[in-house]
């Protein structure tokens, strides 16, 4: 296998990650707000919202994975799991970053499989943490990402956090919106 | 738009991001700029064009052809009796030194003296 292969699949997988995961918080906040009313009903949207749940996961998984092989990345087994100890010295904060979005996002997906088994205001604010996972994403990858820094794929990868940004903040201020 | 709907259009979304990513990533190798540089940072993007002299790479030496020896001039008196009547005396003209090509040879070949030329026209 070329020694490229793994570092061309941290791209693809780092890159598509971020879309899906765009996508997965975008359906999590029309569930509370009513920017997709125009194209589904809430209970739609909640299934769309769950489903994007194994779209993301394999994606980031297969990023970590191809981090871990390859030889450039120079990620060990503990930097996934433990932010900012990696001896990546000068990007050693996005990589954290990365990492502490991993952690959320992992704790968020389990809360959610035991939701039912779980105090429904902690299992709330716990997923409520999703939104720092994904600012922590964003960061992540405008900072150490190979291709953030490219016109196309910043103009998207901008463009993208602004809206869910602004959906938040609306959320946050206002509430639902009228439908 | 019903649910399944929403699935497959979440599924056609990740696909094409997918889709573009690998395009994107495959035809994109080498970004300068990029934090973390992979061994294709290190090659040129663009095929350097040829050198104009090729490097050597057997040991050389360096020949210096022999040259036939100048013409002599004739003594006075030679050339006295041969031309008739006592020429003013003039000066012989004087031969610059002209730098001495040197012909750059493999290993392994040898290089023979020039043979003299001899005319062979007549008219």
């Amino acid at each position: 296998m070329n020694d490229l292969t793994f570092w061309f699949l941290a791209r693809i997988t780092g890159l598509t990650a971020f879309a899906v995961l765009s996508l997965s918080v975008l359906s999590g906040e029309a569930l509370r707000t009513s920017v997709l009313d125009f194209l589904a009903s809430n209970r739609a949207i909640r299934r769309l919202h769950d489903f994007t749940t194994p779209l993301w996961l394999p994606l980031v998984f297969a990023h970590i994975i191809s981090l871990l092989l390859d030889k450039t990345a120079q990620i060990r087994p503990i930097d996934v799991v433990v932010p900012f100890v990696n001896p990546y010295e000068p990007y050693f904060l996005p990589i954290g970053l990365g990492t502490i979005a991993f952690d959320i996002i992992m704790v968020v997906t389990v809360t959610s499989w035991l939701r039912r088994r779980m105090n429904n205001t902690l299992w709330t604010w716990i997923h409520r943490t999703s939104y720092i996972a994904f600012v922590a994403v964003f960061f992540h990858a405008a900072q150490s990402g190979t291709d953030f820094d490219a016109p196309l794929v910043s103009a998207i990868a901008w463009s993208t956090a602004a809206t869910l940004t602004i959906i938040g903040v609306t959320r946050i201020v206002w509430g639902r919106l009228p439908a | 738009m019903p649910a399944w709907a929403l699935r497959v259009l979440a599924a056609g979304i990740t696909a094409l991001s997918l889709l573009g990513s690998t395009s994107y990533a495959l035809a994109h190798p080498k970004n300068p700029s990029a934090p973390l540089q992979p061994p294709v940072a290190e090659q040129p993007a663009l095929p350097r064009e040829p050198s104009p002299t090729p490097v050597p790479t057997l040991p050389f030496r360096t020949v210096t052809p022999t040259t036939p020896p100048p013409p002599t001039t004739p003594p006075p008196s030679a050339r006295a009796t041969a031309a008739g009547p006592t020429p003013s005396p003039t000066r012989a003209p004087t031969l610059r030194p002209t730098q001495v090509p040197q012909i750059t040879l493999q290993a392994g070949v040898r290089a023979t003296a020039l043979p003299k030329i001899t005319i062979t026209h007549s008219s």
